[in-house]
């Protein structure tokens, strides 16, 4: 196995990780920084698709603006550091 | 291992290459596959660049405190080490030896990655800098893109330091910041265009190849905007609005303690020489210099040097200047900087596009710095009529005032 390949597995596994986490996360800025490192993963792939362009333009509009906006709501938010149980229904 | 193929005469000339090869070399004779020897060579130019990151601001803080000691006539740091070079190392050590306190009620997880995240984001950028012709981290081809993007991680880290803390002067420095800093960035963004306008390439090795003659002369209305907007990204006086000791104690950072603490204090002024930096680059023809093409290691001077040139400016706006109110920053912004950087884009391009393409370099800079000269013209004459329109508008009410009290008295008297 090529480093490259051991990379884009890494940077799989993490991408879908962390994009499960922002929806089970019970912390709603939690979710938000787990949102960060889901887009921050996609920027690395693009980087390994030799698309230097998109990975920058994915850092500066996804977390550069996009996460920063939604944190930023968040924290403007009542009781935000309290742990608001998990975001699913129980049925 | 057999170092006659090496070329010793590439030591001085192409020394990251040669330092490349004898690796290689070395690490082939030990038996390994090429590619971990190639991972392997990427790992240690990391950490070449990220030592040389983290060692600067060792420098950088005592030179600071010297200057800011001179201006204040005081003598400053001077008792460790000759001339109190070795202050900051021990400052750094009792650093390390503070309690490390978590505050209560504080989000321990962002409140740990926020002083790790500031710190990666300065040093990131340091990737792509070039500090000669041969000599730099990556040449990447939107590396001006990259500059930006990685720099709006650290806004990230800032917002979370502040937000994690539980503290409302930390919260309230956290929305200063986002007010700040993400406003900042469009003026600041907007003056990157005109180098790579001018050099047609974002990345910083062709556009630093590009100035023949300095983009300075040639975009000086860009330089001022890039530089004073990129002081307020670093949230320098007279921007630390972030961090205002009179009014927020120390905003974003007040819960933080030991190396902590550290690792903010780190960030910033790497940060403020990576503006330098990046001022010398955009700007200043970054390694290039008299007799840089056959000596590279002098390039390497050239460009510490005239990233200092733009450090040292800093310093002297951090001693000189009191800090701006926020809605006087927010003006400022909105109201000059962004319209102003549209304009010198929109004069540049046309300008750019209209000058014959036999035009030798100077005659181009000279040119646009006519250009730039008009449109100084052009802000100072609007400026000076919207003040005469303001000033007019505030003396008509007590004109009217004083007619009506004028007038009331004649009132009375018909009745």
């Amino acid at each position: 196995m090529t480093p490259l390949q051991l990379i884009f597995l890494f940077t799989g596994a993490a991408i879908l990780i962390s994009a499960v986490m922002v929806v089970v996360a019970h912390n709603l800025v939690h979710a938000a920084l787990w949102l960060v490192v889901s887009l921050f993963g996609v920027a690395v792939l693009f980087v390994l698709l030799e698309a230097g362009f998109l990975a920058a333009v994915q850092v500066v509009l996804y977390i550069g603006a996009i996460a920063i906006l939604i944190i930023f709501a968040i924290m403007l938010t009542r009781r935000v550091m309290q742990d608001s149980g998990p975001q699913t229904n129980q049925q | 291992m057999d170092f006659s193929k090496l070329d010793f005469s590439k030591l001085l000339t192409d020394p990251i290459a040669f330092s490349a090869e004898f690796l290689t070399l070395l690490l082939a004779g030990m038996g390994l596959p090429a590619p971990v020897v190639t991972v392997i060579l990427m790992a240690i130019g990391v950490v070449v660049i990220g030592s040389f990151c983290l060692l600067l601001p060792l420098f950088l803080i005592w030179f600071e405190r010297r200057i800011v000691a001179r201006m204040q006539d005081r003598v400053g740091p001077n008792r460790v080490g000759p001339q109190g070079l070795l202050q900051t190392i021990a400052d750094a050590l009792k650093l390390m030896t503070k309690e490390d306190i978590t505050p209560t009620g504080a989000d321990k997880i962002a409140y740990n990655i926020a002083p790790v995240l500031s710190v990666v984001a300065v040093i990131s950028m340091w990737a792509v800098i070039p500090f000669a012709a041969k000599v730099y981290g990556a040449d990447v081809n939107v590396g001006a893109l990259y500059i930006v993007s990685i720099g709006s991680l650290g806004t990230l880290a800032i917002m979370l330091g502040g937000w994690s803390s539980n503290n409302k002067y930390a919260l309230l420095g956290a929305f200063r910041t986002v007010a700040q800093l993400v406003s900042y960035e469009v003026p600041m963004i907007l003056s990157l265009m005109v180098p790579v306008l001018l050099a047609r390439s974002m990345s910083l090795r062709t556009i630093v190849e590009a100035q023949d003659v300095a983009f300075v002369v040639a975009a000086p209305i860009a330089a001022l905007i890039f530089f004073l907007t990129s002081v307020a990204e670093v949230g320098r006086t007279p921007f630390d609005l972030l961090e205002a000791e009179s009014e927020i104690v120390a905003g974003f950072h007040i819960e933080y303690s030991g190396m902590k603490f550290g690792m903010f204090f780190v960030a910033e002024f790497t940060h403020a020489f990576t503006v330098g930096a990046l001022t010398a680059i955009f700007f200043l023809g970054g390694w290039r210099g008299p007799w840089a093409d056959q000596i590279p290691w002098l390039g390497v001077i050239y460009f510490i040097g005239k990233s200092f040139i733009g450090y040292f400016i800093i310093v002297l706006m951090r001693t000189t200047l009191p800090r701006i109110r926020i809605d006087h920053m927010l003006d400022l912004n909105w109201k000059f900087l962004t319209p102003l950087s549209l304009a010198v884009i929109v004069f540049t391009a046309i300008a750019d596009k209209l000058i014959p393409a036999t035009a030798g370099p100077w005659a181009r800079s000279g040119i646009l710095f006519l250009v730039n000269l008009f449109l100084v013209w052009l802000t100072v004459t609007l400026l000076s009529a919207s003040a005469r329109r303001l000033r007019a508008s505030e003396t008509t009410p007590p004109t009217a005032e004083a007619a009506h009290l004028h007038v009331a008295p004649e009132a009375h008297a018909a009745h």
